[in-house]
C-alpha cells in the first residue's frame, strides 16, 4: 500500500513536469526568436492572472452580497437549540462578509494593473505590425 | 533552451508569490475579524442543563469551570493574533519576492526591445 502511494505521488509529480518540458520544447521549436517565446509566456501569465482575479472578484462580490443580507436581515431561531446561538451566527456572518470584501479589494487592483499591462502589450504589438 | 526555462521560472514564481500575497491578506483579515467577532462557543452563554443533552466533538465547554474557560478564551485570542502575524509575514515575503522577480522580467523585456 505504501509503495502504491509513493508510486502515485511520484507519478503526480513527474507527469506535470514532463508536460511542461514538452510544451516548452514545442514552443521553442515553433518560435524563431527568443522574443516570440517571451511574448507568449508573458501573455499566458497576464491572462491567467486576469481570469483568476476576475473569478475571485465575481464570486467574492456575490458571496459578500449574500452574507451581507444575512447580517442585515438575520433569521430568528425558534428551536432554542444549543447550536443556534444567534449572536455567534451573526459574528460568523460578519467575519465571512469581511473576508469576502478583503478578497475583492485585494484582487481588484491586481486585475486593473494586469489589464493595463495586457492593453499596453497589445498596443506595442499593433505598432510593431504597422 | 536554458533561457526559455529561466523565463518560465520567472513567470511561475511571479504567479505563485502573487497568490501568496492575496492569500496572506485574506487570511490576515479573516483572523483579525475572528479576534473581534469570535466564533468559539467559549464566548457565548449556554444553558448548562441543555449542554448535558448533546454529546459530539463540537459540544460546548463545561461552563461551570470559569477559570479554565477564561484561560481557553485567552488562548483563542492569542492563537488569532499569532495567525495574523504569520499571514502578514507571508504577505511581506511574497511581496519582496514578487517585486524582485517582476523587476527581472521587466529587465529582460526591456533588454529584448533594445536589441
Amino acid at each position: 500500500m505504501a509503495i502504491l502511494i509513493i508510486f502515485l505521488g511520484l507519478l503526480m509529480l513527474i507527469v506535470p513536469i514532463a508536460i511542461i518540458v514538452l510544451i516548452v520544447q514545442a514552443i521553442a521549436k515553433r518560435n524563431k526568436t527568443k522574443k516570440d517565446f517571451d511574448n507568449i509566456m508573458r501573455s499566458v501569465y497576464i491572462y491567467s492572472i486576469l481570469i483568476i482575479t476576475l473569478i475571485v472578484i465575481i464570486t467574492g462580490a456575490i458571496s459578500a452580497f449574500s452574507v451581507g443580507l444575512d447580517v442585515l436581515l438575520p433569521e430568528k431561531d425558534v428551536s432554542g437549540s444549543l447550536y443556534n446561538n444567534q449572536e455567534r451566527e451573526l459574528n460568523i456572518n460578519i467575519v465571512n462578509l469581511l473576508t469576502d470584501i478583503a478578497a475583492v479589494v485585494t484582487c481588484l487592483p491586481i486585475f486593473i494593473y494586469h489589464n493595463k499591462l495586457a492593453r499596453k502589450d497589445r498596443d506595442v504589438k499593433t505598432k510593431d505590425k504597422a | 533552451m536554458s533561457n526559455n526555462v529561466r523565463i518560465i521560472y520567472l513567470y511561475i514564481v511571479a504567479f505563485i508569490t502573487l497568490a501568496m500575497i492575496v492569500a496572506g491578506i485574506i487570511s490576515a483579515v479573516n483572523n483579525i475579524a475572528y479576534y473581534f467577532f469570535p466564533d468559539s462557543y467559549l464566548f457565548y452563554e449556554y444553558d448548562y442543563n441543555e449542554y448535558n443533552e448533546y454529546s459530539s466533538y463540537n459540544e460546548p465547554f463545561d461552563y461551570q469551570d470559569e477559570e479554565r474557560n477564561e484561560i481557553e478564551r485567552e488562548n483563542y485570542k492569542t492563537e488569532k493574533i499569532k495567525n495574523t502575524v504569520v499571514s502578514l509575514v507571508v504577505v511581506v515575503i511574497g511581496a519582496i519576492m514578487y517585486k524582485y522577480h517582476w523587476n527581472m522580467i521587466e529587465k529582460e523585456k526591456s533588454s529584448d526591445s533594445e536589441k
